[in-house]
């Protein structure tokens, strides 16, 4: 099983989408009970899509504007403000005293933690996708098609592979390999060391779900309305299962479940070895959205903030806040951080 | 729009040389740009823009050409032209999707070409009247939207006969698989108003053009669930005054209306 967790030392930092690089999407302890208020409430000055991260005692958000801001979790105050050349719709990640993110001005930036610029890379096209950080070596997607391994210290791109369609889905890196849907429909595997590709397979349309990675299977949803295990050894599909639309929700792993969301409404749990359904239940209109999960519970972003039993799908508590895209809560301690479409930041306890 | 029929045509003016950096697929709002993944889905080097990021934010729109008109004494009586229209594209291939709406009757081409391009325009209908009729029409004659709308490609593979314009009762959606292509909005709209209005007929709904105060609820649930209840009394009649301010043909009998099966 290919489990990275986050920083140990650390357990209640959230470095990248769904925490780590295993798309956990958290599985901290958290009490199952409803948020009864907000400590702060923290305005972005425009929509946000992305998801907030956390580190040290910092939640990092970023508006579609291209503002990232470095919040200070106690007092729910800026720190500092670090303006991006276009706009950003990319979840940041952290590592080591930097943040780095993806712009529609087709740069990826590395920003230090006092709000001043480390090192900016260009490629041809958005960059939507969430940059991953594995051994030093940051990898994103392009919309140009390309999919870039860059030296997080300096910014020097080390290899640059094209793929067959516009890359939106944030890359799921394990020791040797990257997984990664694909505009043109396929998943995609990559040698990380050289861009080579090692599998592809086809679904029947563009990709621009988020793979995770767990017990050789990638699992990840098409917009064919199916979602997806493949063998990561070979790219052979183990099983798939078909939901009412399109599946733009990344994954999250628990035990041995695989949760998603589909624009049908709803969030399906299946098994991860079998894909059978162990529970599916309307949560909105449309769901794009990953899920993100805690001792038992599930939380998603659906036009509000939901929280289900993870072992039977019940909704246990919902909140009129958050209304989402794409971004997920972070959960930290007895805190749920979420950002809202309308920009607002909230802390909930 | 489903996203096969965009890529298609795209793929059409890709054949006549056009370079994908000169094509630009935009609608209103971002969000939902982004919910039906088209920035995965499209060819790459297409631009993809949203004119506005959500409901209540500002966005992309020229503050010099613009629409006045009141109807129900709302404080902002202007509704912009989106910036897109009036600075950077030449001709606009409308592609609207085949639906009733429970306040203009139908959104089709008109609709789609005006409310898609102007801002702040869900101040014509406040349940249950609706000012979808004259507005849309006039939004449409409005240069250089006008000018630059040349062709019009109904997506037609699903048809919404009740609960438009956001329903997903699949009960209420048919799926007729045609595409309409037309020069004049007026006459694509025509025959769509009269295709919905068909299926209404044959599923026992009541008429589009029905104005009875007994069908009006303000229940949004029995709107979704029951299609004799509107929320609206729908003005249909929007595409017979887009031909009045010569838009197009209206009259069905006048209409060039050849159908191709494939």
């Amino acid at each position: 099983m290919m489990r990275q967790t986050g920083n140990s030392k650390a357990v209640e930092d959230w470095p990248t989408l769904l925490k780590d690089n295993a798309r956990s999407g958290g599985q901290t302890p958290q009490p199952a009970r409803s948020p009864e208020r907000a400590v702060w409430q923290f305005r972005a000055g425009g929509s946000v899509r992305s998801a907030p991260v956390l580190k040290d005692g910092d939640l990092y958000v970023i508006s579609v504007a291209g503002a990232l801001h470095a919040i200070d979790v106690v007092t729910g105050t800026a720190k500092w403000k670090f303006q991006a050349g276009g706009q950003v719709h990319s979840t940041p990640s952290l590592f080591a005293d930097q943040i780095l993110f993806g712009s529609d001005d087709g740069k990826v930036y590395a920003v230090n933690h006092d709000g001043t610029k480390r090192w900016e890379v260009p490629t041809g096209a958005e960059v939507w996708a969430s940059p991953v950080i594995r051994d030093g070596v940051v990898f994103f997607g392009s919309a140009d098609t390309k999919v870039y391994a860059v030296e997080a210290s300096s910014g020097e791109i080390r290899w640059a592979h094209e793929l067959g369609g516009r890359i939106y889905s944030t890359i799921c890196a394990t020791e040797r390999q990257l997984y990664l849907g694909c505009g043109d429909g396929k998943v995609c595997c990559l040698d990380s060391s050289s861009g080579r590709v090692l599998w592809s397979t086809a679904t029947g349309n563009g990709i621009d779900s988020s793979p995770a990675v767990v017990d050789d299977l990638v699992l990840i949803g098409s917009e064919d309305f199916f979602f997806y295990a493949i063998s990561a050894t070979t790219g052979e599909v183990r099983w798939k299962y078909e939901t009412g639309l399109g599946i733009a929700s990344s994954p999250a792993i628990w035990n041995d479940l695989t949760l998603f969301g589909s624009k049908d409404g709803f969030l399906y749990a299946l098994e991860t070895q079998t894909g059978k359904l162990r529970w599916k239940t309307r949560v909105g209109e449309v769901v794009t959205a990953p899920p993100m999960i805690g001792d038992g519970v599930v939380c998603i972003q659906a036009g509000g903030t939901f929280a289900l039993d993870t072992s039977n799908g019940k909704i246990l508590w919902r909140a009129g806040l958050a209304g989402a895209i794409q971004s997920v809560p972070v959960l930290a301690g007895e805190t749920i951080y979420l950002a809202s479409l309308s920009g607002e930041i909230y802390a909930l306890r | 729009m489903h996203r096969r029929v965009v890529r298609e045509i795209i793929s059409s003016v890709q054949s006549l040389g056009v370079p994908a950096r000169n094509i630009v697929v935009y609608d209103r709002y971002s969000y939902e740009i982004d919910v039906a993944s088209y920035q995965a889905l499209l060819p790459a080097g297409i631009r993809i823009v949203g004119i506005q990021e959500a409901f209540a934010s500002g966005g992309g729109y020229e503050s010099n050409v613009y629409c006045d008109a009141t109807f129900f004494g709302e404080w902002e009586t202007r509704s912009y032209m989106a910036s897109i229209v009036v600075q950077e594209v030449n001709k606009i291939i409308n592609v609207p999707t085949m639906k009733d709406h429970s306040a203009s009757g139908v959104t089709g081409a008109l609709k789609n070409l005006a409310y898609g391009t102007f801002n702040n325009v869900a101040r014509t209908h406040r349940a249950p009247y609706s000012f979808t009729n004259p507005l849309i029409g006039m939004m449409c004659t409005v240069e250089p939207l006008r000018s630059k709308s040349v062709l019009h490609i109904m997506d037609g593979m699903r048809q919404v006969w009740h609960g438009g314009p956001l329903t997903q009762v699949q009960d209420f959606i048919d799926q007729p698989g045609i595409l309409l292509a037309a020069t004049d909005p007026v006459a694509m709209d025509t025959i769509e108003l009269e295709a919905i209005e068909k299926t209404r007929r044959e599923r026992g709904a009541p008429s589009l053009w029905q104005h009875d105060a007994n069908s009006i609820t303000l229940n949004t649930e029995e709107f979704h669930r029951d299609a004799s209840k509107n929320l609206f009394y729908r003005q249909p009649g929007h595409i017979a005054a887009a031909a009045h301010l010569g838009l197009g043909i209206a009259d069905l009998k006048q209409i060039d209306h050849r159908v191709l099966s494939v």
